[in-house]
């Protein structure tokens, strides 16, 4: 890096930083970053920023807004009974593409892992519950969206156990097949699964 | 199935390797170091997604390559496959490689896991390792139920990776619980990973279970055969107390999930989960005597091929196909009653032998080849493998 000047190699390997960027891929960003006009090099820092100091975590669903509540608590078109809870606020936008669901989310920004220490105290399940148990809303079914591995599993079960005695109808979404895919394509587990969770037509 | 086609790039001694086989018994002679054995071994690798020799897959790169590759090209019951392994070791230096990739291909599509490719290819290896069975710990014995089910319900290794990493959760809040001196006894937090252990370990319990019995019914009756003795072999899987075979997939769940509650307290005192798959063991006995204190060399032997035969009878019932075979170095080992044994039970399968001694294997196996598709000798020599149409003889 020595054969770049200081300020170019702050910007490189601060580049170097982001997720999936290594090192050659930093220098070719931070190269496009300085052959563009000054204007261009605003925009991209400024919509950084702007990002950054305007977006804060929604106090009613915690997921990731730059208004509190964030447009989804505060939409008067939602259904108010039906709350959908995911790990990240990337799986709201997934569902949300789905444009079937028109319910509320709950982001619990992680999922139970006691190998890396992180326990449900250290995921946003308590806000759930309180939020539950506050809210004016009148939820009457929780859909857990967790992720299908081994820690979304573990997660899900756990939140369905603190609900229980609350009666609050529980939901895990479905495990199965893609839509429009061939049967013989499918790998072994998810076949498998989909035939567990068969259901009657 | 049948094996057409090996092509290694940077496997073990193997820079760059591509031979074709045939139908029938492909012999690989050669001193001793030379690579016979590597060949097996990346054989193996493509229906186990494993190593029989290592669970490292950095030990098995070539020195002066980071990555291997194996690509097999082979025929089933319908069609023809080709199925690519390899691996490429993590690089700290450069980024994108900080950690290590496997990458497994079937027919020109990645899949998206390596558990995929369980089921694909059918292979069995007798080696001189086999005797470990025998003589090690239980831990062996459990694989050989792994590799077993692995090749036969792709889904049983799925089951397997859900219990193992359900189990380093469980035994890591374990830990912690005991570092806040908490009390783990009906813990929210623990029972879920109870929970989830327990269904996923009932389905390993509820496979094995089914599979020994299968086992130890051919086992016993090849080893009536073998050994001259009139000892009678005896298998058996040991589980969680209070399950025994014919309990349904619900009863294991149940009892299983008891059992991990009920040790829950001194679990957490020694951080580890004391019962459960990952403690059960496969019991060989000799007419209800423990197999391991008091076999003699030959004992041991005979119930290692027992167990081996099994394997191979219970894959070819399954899949409804002879598997590869692969002999490591194991002719030599036995005796002429064992030898017979082992070449009555190959039946039509493809056969990969190695040896040392080209001319020892042709007589040995004569039988075999002449029932078989002829025999086919390659020489093996630091790297370099040469087809030898006359054999050495």
């Amino acid at each position: 890096m020595a054969r770049y000047a200081p300020t170019i190699a702050r910007l490189v390997s601060e580049l170097e930083r982001l997720p999936g960027v290594g090192g050659k891929t930093a220098q070719r960003l931070a190269f496009h970053i300085l052959g563009l006009p000054v204007e261009k090099a605003e925009a991209l820092a400024n919509a950084i920023l702007d990002a950054r100091h305007s977006t804060m975590l929604c106090t009613t669903c915690c997921n990731l807004t730059d208004t509190d509540p964030c447009e989804i608590c505060s939409s008067a078109s939602r259904d108010r009974s039906i709350l959908c809870v995911v790990e990240s606020p990337r799986d709201v936008a997934a569902m949300e593409r789905i444009r079937e669901y028109h319910g509320l989310y709950h982001v619990l920004h992680g999922a139970i892992n006691p190998m890396q220490g992180i326990g449900p105290d250290r995921i946003r399940v308590k806000e759930l519950l309180s939020r539950l148990r506050t809210t004016e809303d009148t939820v009457t079914e929780v859909v857990l969206a967790t992720n299908p591995t081994v820690e979304g599993e573990a997660t899900a079960m756990y939140i369905a156990r603190l609900l229980k005695p609350a009666g609050i109808r529980t939901t895990r979404i479905a495990h199965g097949l893609p839509v429009g895919g061939d049967l013989e394509y499918a790998d072994e587990v998810t076949l498998s699964k989909a035939m567990e969770g068969r259901r009657e037509i | 199935m049948q094996v057409q086609r090996i092509e290694l790039t940077g496997f073990r001694n193997y820079g760059n390797l591509d031979i074709r086989v045939y139908p029938g018994v492909n012999v690989f002679y050669g001193d001793n170091a030379q690579g016979k054995t590597n060949i097996l071994e990346s054989i193996y690798m493509c229906a186990c997604a494993r190593s029989h020799r290592t669970s490292r897959d950095a030990d098995i790169i070539r020195h002066s390559d980071d990555f291997y590759s194996i690509k097999l090209t082979f025929a089933n019951q319908t069609q023809d496959e080709e199925l690519v392994v390899s691996f490429q070791d993590a690089d700290a230096k450069i980024p994108e490689r900080a950690r290590a990739l496997r990458t497994v291909m079937h027919n020109g599509m990645r899949l998206p896991r390596v558990a995929d490719m369980m089921g694909l290819f059918h292979a069995v290896i007798f080696a001189p390792e086999d005797l470990m069975l025998v003589k090690e710990g239980p831990a062996s014995r459990r694989r050989y139920l792994d590799l077993l089910l692995s090749q036969i319900r792709p889904a049983y290794f799925n089951d397997l990776q859900t219990y193992t990493r359900a189990l380093s959760q469980r035994n890591a809040l374990l830990k912690r619980i005991r570092e806040t001196r908490a009390d783990a006894g009906g813990d929210p937090e623990l029972e879920i990973w109870d929970e989830t252990m327990a269904a996923a370990g009932a389905r390993l319990i509820h496979a094995r279970l089914a599979v020994s019995a299968r086992v130890a019914e051919i086992a016993s009756r090849e080893h009536a055969r073998i050994s001259s003795d009139t000892e009678r072999l005896v298998i058996r899987y040991r589980t969680v107390a209070g399950v025994k075979e014919g309990d349904t997939l619900h009863d294991i769940v149940g009892k299983f999930r008891q059992r991990l509650r009920q040790s829950a307290r001194d679990d957490a005192e020694k951080g580890q989960t004391s019962q459960g798959p990952h403690r059960d063991d496969l019991d060989l006995g000799l007419d209800g005597e423990g197999l391991r204190p008091f076999a003699s060399q030959g004992q041991q032997r005979s119930a290692v091929l027992a167990l081996k035969l099994a394997e191979l009878q219970v894959l070819e019932e399954e899949t409804g196909e002879p598997p590869v075979l692969l002999l490591d170095d194991v002719m030599s080992e036995l005796d002429a009653r064992r030898r017979n044994a082992l070449v009555e039970g190959m039946g039509s399968a493809q056969v990969f032998v190695t040896c040392t001694d080209a001319a020892h294997v042709g007589g040995d196996m004569e039988e075999l080849a002449a029932r078989q598709k002829g025999m086919h000798y390659f020489h093996v020599e630091r790297g370099q493998v040469a087809e030898d149409p006359a054999g050495l003889l």
